[in-house]
C-alpha cells in the first residue's frame, strides 16, 4: 500500500476520456438549439406580422363597406360572416400554435401601435 | 489565456461569431469541470449544452461586471448542482447514496481510461468529498481560478474557501493513502 502521496504523483490528469469530434458536435447541436430556433422564431413572427397586417386593411376595406350598404332588396351581404367558414380555419390555426408561439403573439398584438 | 475583451468585441459586431468564439474558448474546460463533477460523460454533454443554451439567451443581458469566466463558470456549477439534486430529490436518498452511485458510473462507465488506477482512486477521493469542498476543490486544483474567482461563483468568502480547499486537500490525500 502507497503510505505516501504527493499531488505531483496526478498533477491535473484525470481518467475521463473525450470522445472524438465532441467540441465540433456540441457546438452544431447549441447553434442549431440557439440560431436556428431564433431564426424560425424570426420568420414565424414576420408571418404572423404579414398575416395581421392583412387581416387589419381586409377589416379596413370591408367593414365600412358592410355598415353602409346593408342588404337591399333582399340580397343577402356574403362579403362578412362572423360565424362563418373563416373563423373556423383561424380557431383551428390557433388551436395548433404551441404555448410559446401564443405568447409572441399576444406580447406582438399588444406592441403594435396599429391595433391598439 | 482566453482574451474576454475579444471576445465582447467580435460579440458586439457579430454575435453568432462572437458566441462561436466564446464556445471555442470555454467549451473545453466548461465540460472537464462538468465532467469531474457528474462523473458520466453523457450527463456531462446534456448539462454542457444547457449551460451555453443559458449563455446565448443572458448573453444581451450580462454585464461586465465579472468576468465571462466566472459568469459561464457560476452557470455551470448551478446546472451541474441541479442535476446531482435530481438525483437525490426524486428518489430521497442520502448524498452517501449519490457519491456510491457516482463511484458506480466511475467504475463502469465509457469514455474512462481505467488503466491508471491511481488516475481512477483520486477521482473517487473528489467524489466522496462533500459537496461544496468538491466543487472548491475542482476549481482550484484543476481549473486554476483563484480565491476572488471562486468566492464570486460560489458567493462564499475567501477565508472560507481556503478552508475547504485545505480539508478537501487533506482528505483527499488521506483517501489515497487508505485505500
Amino acid at each position: 500500500m502507497n503510505k505516501k502521496f504527493d499531488f505531483e504523483q496526478v498533477g491535473k490528469k484525470t481518467p475521463y476520456i473525450t470522445p472524438n469530434h465532441f467540441c465540433e458536435e456540441t457546438q452544431k447541436e447549441v447553434l442549431k438549439r440557439t440560431y436556428d430556433v431564433k431564426r424560425k422564431k424570426r420568420l414565424m413572427m414576420l408571418l404572423f406580422t404579414g398575416l395581421a397586417m392583412t387581416a387589419f386593411l381586409s377589416g379596413l376595406l370591408f367593414v365600412p363597406s358592410f355598415y353602409e350598404n346593408p342588404t337591399k332588396g333582399g340580397v343577402p351581404n356574403e362579403g362578412f360572416t362572423v360565424d362563418g367558414k373563416g373563423n373556423d380555419v383561424s380557431d383551428k390555426w390557433i388551436k395548433e400554435l404551441s404555448d410559446e408561439e401564443l405568447e409572441e403573439l399576444v406580447n406582438f398584438s399588444n406592441n403594435d401601435i396599429f391595433l391598439n | 489565456m482566453v482574451n474576454e475583451d475579444k471576445i465582447r468585441e467580435v460579440y458586439a459586431s457579430n454575435r453568432e461569431k462572437g458566441f462561436k468564439m466564446l464556445m471555442d474558448s470555454f467549451q473545453e474546460a466548461i465540460y472537464n469541470y462538468i465532467r469531474r463533477l457528474v462523473v458520466s460523460h453523457e450527463d456531462a454533454k446534456d448539462i454542457l449544452q444547457e449551460v451555453f443554451i443559458r449563455v446565448f439567451k443572458h448573453m444581451d443581458r450580462f454585464r461586465n461586471e465579472s468576468s465571462l469566466s466566472t459568469w459561464i463558470y457560476t452557470i455551470a456549477t448551478n446546472e451541474s448542482l441541479r442535476y446531482l439534486s435530481t438525483l437525490d430529490h426524486k428518489r430521497h436518498v442520502l448524498p452517501e447514496e449519490v457519491q456510491d452511485e457516482l463511484i458506480d458510473k466511475l467504475r463502469a462507465s465509457d469514455y474512462i481510461d481505467y488503466e491508471n488506477d491511481l488516475l481512477v482512486r483520486f477521482q473517487e477521493a473528489i467524489i466522496r468529498l462533500p459537496e461544496k469542498q468538491r466543487i472548491v476543490f475542482n476549481l482550484r486544483y484543476y481549473d486554476d481560478l483563484s480565491y476572488e474567482e471562486i468566492s464570486k461563483i460560489l458567493n462564499v468568502k475567501v477565508e472560507t474557501l481556503k478552508v475547504n480547499y485545505h480539508y478537501a486537500k487533506e482528505k483527499v490525500k488521506e483517501y489515497i493513502i487508505n485505500s
